[in-house]
């Protein structure tokens, strides 16, 4: 039966008040029926009215009657909590109807939608046409996109003829209309990067340098798009995601290479986007491929990512990789086993020098990639009045964390050598999670 | 390959990409090998300037984030690193740990300093990862921060050097040598420490402490000295005399005095006999006596401690003022032997007079340091009222367990229907009197949680919290049982008495956790000098 630590529970809290509120629902008495089956577990807790939450363990997913748009919810998040603290105060048996029933249409939902799959894939198959429509879709989509990108290729030219010192904060508007363009021109992720580096403009004695970067890497955009006919399939995927221009779901289960292996969670964050959505990237390690991925989901708030990650726990999973030339994100197709983070873990052995290979090789294959996931093994957090730094192999990372995780990885490590797992972003690292004899640190939201 | 620095080769595009490719040209940078080659190829293919120079960047940018990695070197550490815990060991248990959170973000300190305590006895040390939390904690109420202090190990104290609002915390390793201890520990640890000397080798504390009165600050100063209360003797008489007469700091002068009236032999306490001797006069009534404040202060007082002027908050009148300061420099046991009073009567007497608030203050004052339980018992017999800024409480709190108990345990039987205020009382004065650590004796224990149910509805106003942490550890089940029984009756008086004590199953557990701990696990022999 899985088991897992309060701390791993309370890393899935969305927010510290939840994880707040969680630990408060976890006296007893306040649960009136507490049960658990081999795949679930189950309870009602008694506030200023009875809610009936439930948990099924193998994702963990959880489930709540109560109105909150906090995913998980504090009941949720307190069951699990009571589970680990103590599983014996749960009732062992067969679940009730309002537990069986929801996990019986979780396994429905499941099957359906694998059934759609199939029937979408024989629709497709029956119907002679839909490939020609398909085509014809994209072909449209592609002149939209061409006309923008020359659009934007001669407007990059004007900035830079008439020179970046002329601008004024006055200039963002005329960058915005710019970026407007390019969402009309269907192409939204090339006025996300305009955007990027508009935001740039006169901030800090940096900005000419930084605003000339994001530039560039638009200019090199506009090329690609020019001769996209000269590349190869995992360019050109590259090359779609880059312009906002997503691919289904279905497609990318049904075309791309799968890969089964024991993924070790390097991390979990959790963040909000400017869009209002949620946006959740889990950074996995292949035990025996080596393989890094990234599961990238987003969610609006209030709604429900279909599968919870545990930080430094690792999973039995076959992933399905976007097709990239460099591929890190991924689809999960099927997980089994969760190894919790308290229990043996599998030993990785990796050095900087492999670390910075691998990032290296990643830029180089697809140059608009902006996240890469570090194992820095051997790693040293240290302090030096003002700042954080991870000091690693001959370089002192600067680290991107708030004070007080600055201050937890510092009490981890007490100046020994440890595991940090991170964000790099080619300038600093945000630590997501570390490992020392002394125990485990996990990031989790302010 | 030759690799300069990249900001030189931003030069390079900068002036003409600030300036505009159309009035400043652009010479594309010269480099060796792939990416020199590359660039090079830009430069003959692009239709402008300005494309040259944009592709320019797009390719650096891309080399740099292949291959740039942090140049800065940050300060090295200044703290090096952590010395191993040669004496505890990291509590590992995960419902331990989850414990332990709770404890610092919600438990009743009492509960806070007890479980540190016992946990410490132990032979634990936190685990690192509470650490800051703890730190922290502990950083807003002192009163947690010896505790704290005993289970921070090496890491803890290392830790703590890296943040100014931890210094409190940093001290030295207990480990060190006691020199070095002596010499760079924090205020806690030096009191511990002189604690400990004065009850095997009173002298040699003593000398320790006035070799470096000079180099203290006068808080410091009067904190250390009333550690000299452990192993008191007339051979503390000198250093004592000499600081209260000429040491800077009145606070210090007034603790030297404070200690010196329990060395009834000392020349400065038969002086001040003798000065308060004079305003106590034998009555011509039978068995009584008069007691009659100086009309006028006495130009040498202030050589002996003695302020003529009233603080301007003071309570007391001027001529009181003056009583009460005569009488705080006198022994309890003169007040007996002079006037062949027992302390039960001379509190009555001191009840009856006019100048009660003087005396009684001032006996309070001489008794708390070194607690008479003949002059307790008097006190809490013949309470004197309002003329006694503090509580029944702080007195019981001076008695041993068996001499104060039969007290709360009269007054307890007494209760037999329901009520709110003496409840309240009793479980007040019993949460002031146990210090954390200490626990109500099993049957009074017992004998409690069968009258709470007399308590009326409002609970509130009940230390539930405090009363859960001082209670036996064999009446928890009761107070447990009271709780999950009382829910099942819904509607009945003692359901309100239930809801609030289901509040308090967390502190329960806790206890019943750090009742359950077990030894640390001893590590390699390496004695503490």
């Amino acid at each position: 039966m899985q088991q897992f630590s309060a701390e791993s529970v309370l890393a899935l809290a969305p927010d510290a008040a939840s994880a707040k509120a969680a630990n408060g629902l976890t006296k007893p008495g306040q649960w009136p029926l507490l049960g658990a089956s081999d795949t679930a577990v189950w309870g009602e807790c008694q506030g200023s009215s009875r809610y009936q939450t439930q948990v099924d363990l193998s994702g963990p997913s959880f489930r709540c009657s109560c109105p909150s748009r906090k995913f998980p919810c504090k009941h949720g998040l307190a069951l699990l909590l009571l589970w680990a603290k103590n599983p014996s105060q749960f009732q062992q048996g067969q679940p009730p109807a309002w537990v069986s029933e929801w996990l019986a249409s979780r396994t429905e939902r499941s099957q359906k939608k694998e059934e759609k799959q199939q029937q979408k894939a024989a629709e497709k198959a029956a119907d002679p046409n839909a490939e020609e429509t398909a085509l014809k879709t994209a072909q449209k989509r592609w002149s939209r996109i061409d006309k923008g990108v020359a659009e934007l290729q001669q407007w990059l030219l004007d900035q830079v003829a008439q020179g970046l010192g002329h601008l004024t904060p006055a200039s963002r508007d005329a960058w915005e209309s710019m970026a407007a363009r390019l969402v009309d021109a269907q192409a939204p992720g090339l006025a996300q990067r305009l955007r990027y580096a508009a935001a740039a403009l006169l901030d800090g004695t940096q900005w000419p340098e930084n605003v000339l970067r994001r530039l560039g890497l638009l200019q090199l955009a506009c090329n690609a798009i020019q001769r996209r006919d000269a590349l190869d399939e995992g360019a050109s995927a590259d090359l779609r995601a880059l312009m906002g221009w997503p691919i289904d779901k279905d497609t990318v289960l049904a075309q791309a290479t799968q890969v089964t292996d024991q993924w070790q969670v390097l991390g979990v964050i959790q963040e909000e986007r400017d869009n209002n959505l949620i946006e959740r990237r889990v950074w996995l390690h292949g035990v025996q491929t080596g393989q890094r991925a990234l599961v990238l989901d987003h969610i609006f708030p209030g709604r429900v990512f279909e599968q919870s990650w545990m930080a430094l726990s690792s999973v039995q999973a076959t992933l399905a990789f976007y097709p990239s030339a460099a591929p890190l994100r991924a689809l999960v197709v099927q997980t089994e086993a969760i190894t919790p983070p308290d229990d043996q873990q599998p030993p990785l052995t990796s050095t900087p020098a492999q670390e910075w290979q691998a990032v290296a090789q990643r830029v180089a294959a697809n140059p608009w990639g902006s996240l890469h996931p570090l194992r820095c093994q051997d790693a040293t957090p240290t302090y030096d009045g003002e700042r954080f730094h991870l000091h690693w192999g001959d370089v002192a990372l600067p680290l991107q964390l708030h004070l007080n995780d600055g201050w937890a990885l510092l009490a981890l490590s007490g100046g020994h050598p440890m595991t940090v797992h991170g964000e790099w972003d080619g300038s600093s690292l945000r630590p997501l999670t570390a490992r020392s004899p002394e125990g485990f640190w996990i990031w989790s939201p302010v | 390959m030759s690799t300069p620095q990249a900001s030189s080769l931003w030069k390079n595009l900068l002036p003409p990409a600030m300036v505009g490719t159309d009035k400043k040209p652009f010479d594309m940078p010269m480099l060796e090998g792939a990416v020199g080659q590359l660039l090079a190829q830009l430069q003959t293919q692009a239709s402008t300037p300005a494309q040259a120079l944009l592709q320019a960047a797009g390719v650096l940018t891309v080399c740099e984030r292949a291959g740039q990695r942090p140049t800065a070197t940050p300060n090295p550490a200044s703290h090096g690193v952590a010395p191993a815990d040669a004496l505890q060991q990291a509590l590992q248990d995960q419902t331990l740990k989850d414990t332990l959170r709770w404890l610092f973000t919600d438990a009743p300190q009492r509960l806070q300093i007890d479980w540190l305590q016992q946990m410490a006895a132990a032979g634990w040390r936190l685990p690192a990862t509470l650490l800051p939390l703890a730190l922290d904690t502990a950083q807003r109420a002192s009163a947690l921060r010896p505790a704290v202090a005993a289970v921070l190990g090496e890491r803890g104290r290392w830790l703590a050097r890296h943040h100014s609002t931890w210094r409190y915390a940093a001290g030295s390793a207990d480990s060190a040598p006691l020199e070095t201890r002596w010499q760079e520990g924090t205020l806690a640890q030096r009191i511990q420490l002189l604690r400990e000397e004065r009850q095997n080798h009173p002298a040699q504390g003593r000398e320790r402490l006035q070799a470096s009165l000079s180099d203290l600050p006068a808080k410091e100063r009067a904190e250390l000295l009333a550690v000299l209360q452990t192993g008191l003797s007339a051979d503390d008489e000198t250093l004592l005399t000499t600081l209260a007469a000429q040491d800077r700091s009145r606070e210090v002068r007034q603790t030297a005095r404070t200690l010196l009236v329990q060395l009834p032999e000392s020349a400065i306490t038969q002086a001040a006999i003798a000065r308060l001797q004079a305003y106590l006069q034998a009555s011509t009534k039978k068995a009584g006596w008069t007691i009659t404040p100086p009309e006028a202060a006495d130009s040498d007082w202030k050589n002996h401690g003695i302020e003529a002027e009233r603080p301007s908050h003071e309570r007391l009148g001027e001529r009181a003022w003056w009583l009460y300061q005569l009488a705080r420099q006198v022994p309890l046991a003169w007040w007996e032997q002079h006037t062949g009073m027992t302390p039960e009567a001379l509190l009555q007497w001191a009840r009856k007079g006019d100048w009660t608030e003087a005396i009684v203050r001032a006996w309070w004052e001489v008794l708390r340091p070194a607690p008479v339980v003949a002059w307790c018992r008097a006190f809490l017999e013949h309470w004197p009222g309002k003329a006694m800024q503090e509580s029944p409480a702080a007195v019981l709190a001076l008695l041993s367990a068996t001499e104060r108990e039969p007290y709360w345990q009269r007054t307890l039987e007494s209760i037999d229907k329901p009520q709110q205020g003496t409840l309240e009382e009793v479980v007040q004065q019993i949460v002031a009197a146990y210090t954390p650590g200490q626990y109500l004796s099993e049957p009074l224990s017992h004998l409690l949680v069968s009258k709470l149910p007399f308590y009326q509805p409002r609970y509130y106003q009940l230390a539930l919290a405090d009363l859960c942490c001082v209670l036996h550890h064999e009446a928890l089940p009761q107070l447990s049982a009271l709780a999950q029984h009382s829910s099942q009756h819904a509607g009945q008086p003692t359901e309100a008495l239930a809801r609030a004590l289901l509040q308090q199953m967390p502190v329960l557990a806790a206890r019943q956790a750090i009742a359950r701990l077990p030894s640390a696990p001893s590590l390699a022999p390496q004695g503490n000098p």
